[in-house]
């Protein structure tokens, strides 16, 4: 490999770089920081722009107004330019995404919650499914790095998880809002933990500490979720890392004479079209756009799609159907208080018990109920049902329904293990194209009869703690269509190249400078939320690479 | 998409009857038009939200000159595009407004100082000890199966 060029510099027209890294969210910026550090060139090549904070609308008055169209995690709403439009009529759920330097964390809630010992052994357990190539333990260096990057805060010692390193900052305070949450747990004699997130309580790694603004989900404008545009590019540029952002890969150029990718062609922010040479690609474009450019790539060699001979390419999503339960209490909880990660989280009924009629488990977390308008957003429903009067949810109603809400919810959210079927794909679109006239994805998504009843029993459940903390009245919102956050396993890792697309490396079985490091490799979805395995399996795929730099296959 | 600085006298009127009836005064809380729904603060509702003004005129054409409880439940049957655009211009207008935002107790998303170091009391109040003490809940890893 050769010496990384200086990272202020544009790539060369014609210059071939050790490594193109297609997408610039947690795990392609994981890829890009630690290879440039390791010397290697590297080039990423980013959709989406630069975040500004101070465009997050989180300190401005209108802050739930914006959430709800500019701002919303579903880019069909949102509508940019720089988003891809998917087409989603056959789908019960809808992806959520959004593509800048940092990917869709820039909306997330930064819940931190690694996948647990049995996540990598399902099959093994369970019967089910399939297990990982590698354990918990394989993986647990890795994480323990990526926690020292992104600046977790939560408190050590969780029965949920082996032993293991402390956090490297202080949980965040659960606020009335969390202690109310724990208090219906503690009654129950229920696991609960003070909420693990990726967000420090102090300064770290270029973060500021949380504020508990509570607008995570629209951009921190703090400056404190923790985010791979603050805590990983400072340092691969420094590192030589290059970047070119508004640049939308529409292939991944391949060399059928010598079975080798040699690059990817991208359309740059004026609409040119622009080809970055690479001894190796390495894919990261989430579970939906990496398949989709997988699929884009077909060629005479491949002509199913690119590294797709197992027919898995866009197979097996999985996006964790999800459910809440609203809590309502007489006291002040001061609930649209951050942090909207989740201020205590509960793993009680994770692991499989085949009396409960389905299996595998759920993580739930609690998170506070948000503002006047989000609560109001809880209305309308009433409205559109048979005989249903505007009265019913308006007029004094709607100020009883304020003053009775409002800043008194808490919401338990459950995040449930999404088992793999491959009748859940992502596959082209055939008139639907991006801004770009590429062809967009379209999905083919049901939520299975395993996780319908799981979330039945996990709100039945949820139901039990929420009136146990006290709660005065509780709503159920079952299976929202607009959770799909995780997008998960359309191009599975795996020992058999029949069965999967990728080795334990995320190196393509098919083409052999070829990888994908994000969570399209993910076998199964584990029952939590993914980030922290995302980064960490990216972490462990960057160091073998780097490891293993002079035996690499290069175009 | 029509300007939202466009919107006719006529429009404003009926919007303001819609607004007082989804939103009248009640108790302490003033009526939708009593802090100027239908003015200002809805032309700053629309510049944010300027995807929401053609439904919202075509819900206020349909609405002009009609009681407003029964021009609201008809809308909301014929439709709940112009339906859901009239009450999310009432329900944002009124919730962004500074005097009913002192009103409810809501200091809009403010930072909320905190000691990351100080002692949780769920540390000390024996909450988290009995988590603790009933020991682990994970499943370890076992061997693999091929």
């Amino acid at each position: 490999m050769s010496p990384a060029a200086s990272g202020s510099q544009p790539p060369r027209h014609g210059e071939e770089v050790d490594v193109c890294v297609v997408g610039a969210g947690p795990s392609g910026s994981v890829a890009a920081r630690y290879l440039a550090g390791a010397g290697f060139s590297v080039v990423t090549l980013e959709q989406g722009d630069w975040p500004d904070a101070a465009e997050f609308p989180g300190d401005k008055p209108e802050f739930e107004l914006v959430a709800q169209k500019q701002w919303h995690p579903n880019p069909n709403v949102r509508d940019r330019d720089r988003d891809y439009p998917i087409n989603t009529d056959d789908s019960a759920i809808n992806p959520l995404m959004y593509a800048a330097v940092g990917g869709s964390t820039t909306l997330y809630a930064g819940h931190w919650t690694p996948f647990m010992p049995s996540d990598f052994r399902v099959r093994t357990l369970d019967g089910i499914a399939d297990d990982w190539p590698f354990t918990y333990e394989d993986l647990l260096p890795n994480l323990e790095e990526m926690e020292r990057v992104v600046g977790v805060s939560g408190l050590p010692g969780n029965p949920a998880y082996p032993p293991r390193r402390a956090f490297p900052t202080p949980p965040l305070p659960i606020g009335k809002c969390g202690m109310k949450a724990a208090e219906g747990m503690d009654k129950l004699g229920w696991h609960w933990w003070p909420g693990t997130n990726a967000m420090p309580s102090v300064p770290y790694n270029g973060l500021n500490p949380c504020a508990r603004r509570g607008t995570c989900m629209t951009g921190c404008p703090e400056g404190a979720k923790s985010t791979a545009n603050i805590t990983l590019w400072p340092h691969a540029q420094k590192d030589g890392a290059r970047i070119v952002v508004g640049a939308r890969v529409r292939e991944i150029t391949y060399d059928a004479a010598r079975n080798r990718v040699t690059g990817a062609t991208y359309i740059d922010r004026n609409g040119r079209e622009r080809h970055q040479k690479a001894r190796t690609v390495i894919l990261c474009g989430n579970g939906i756009g990496t398949p989709r450019l997988l699929l884009l790539s077909a060629c005479a060699a491949f002509p199913d799609g690119l590294a797709n001979s197992s027919g898995l390419v866009g197979k097996r999503l999985m996006m964790h159907p999800f459910s809440a339960v609203l809590g309502v209490f007489e006291e002040d909880l001061a609930s649209w208080r951050g942090p909207f990660g989740h201020l205590i989280e509960s793993t009680e009924f994770y692991e499989t018990d085949e009396k409960r009629g389905f299996l595998r488990g759920a993580k739930w977390g609690a998170m506070p109920g948000g503002g006047p308008l989000g609560v109001t957003g809880f209305v309308g429903s009433k409205i559109f049902e048979e005989g249903g009067r505007v009265e019913d949810s308006w007029g004094a109603n709607l100020h009883d329904l304020v003053d009775r809400r409002f800043g008194h919810s808490m919401v338990w959210g459950i995040i449930g293990e999404d088992l793999p079927e491959e009748s859940n794909r992502v596959t082209l679109d055939p008139a639907l194209t991006d801004s770009d006239g590429i062809p967009a994805p379209k999905l083919d998504y049901t939520v299975s009869e395993n996780s319908s009843n799981m979330l039945k029993f996990h709100v039945d459940r949820l139901l039990e703690a929420s009136l146990a903390a006290g709660a005065i009245e509780t709503v159920v919102v079952h299976q929202v269509p607009d959770t799909g956050w995780h997008l998960l396993g359309t191009a599975r890792m795996g020992d058999d190249p029949r069965s999967s697309v990728v080795d334990e490396w995320g190196r393509s079985h098919d083409v052999p400078n070829l990888f994908v490091f994000d969570a399209s490799t993910f076998p199964t979805s584990g029952g939590v939320n993914p980030t922290a395995t995302i980064m960490s399996v990216s972490h462990r795929q960057t160091m073998h690479m780097i490891s293993e730099r002079r035996n690499v296959e290069a175009a | 998409m029509a300007a939202p600085s466009r919107l006719s006298p006529e429009e404003r009127a009926t919007f303001a009857g819609l607004a007082d009836f989804l939103i009248p005064r009640h108790g302490r809380l003033p009526a939708a038009t009593e802090v100027g729904a239908h003015e200002a603060l809805l032309d700053r509702v629309l510049v944010h939200r300027p995807d929401i003004v053609e439904d919202l005129r075509r819900g206020l054409a349909a609405a002009q000159g009609a009681e407003p409880s029964e021009a609201a439940n008809r809308l909301s049957q014929s439709d709940p595009a112009a339906f859901n655009a009239v009450t999310l211009a009432a329900s944002a207008t009124y919730y962004m407004c500074d005097e009913v935002r002192a009103l409810i107790g809501y200091p809009g998303q403010e930072k909320a100082p905190y000691d990351p170091h100080e002692t949780p009391v769920y540390l000390t109040n024996g909450m988290i000890e009995r988590i603790v003490l009933r020991g682990p809940i994970y499943r370890p890893t076992p061997d693999r199966s091929d």
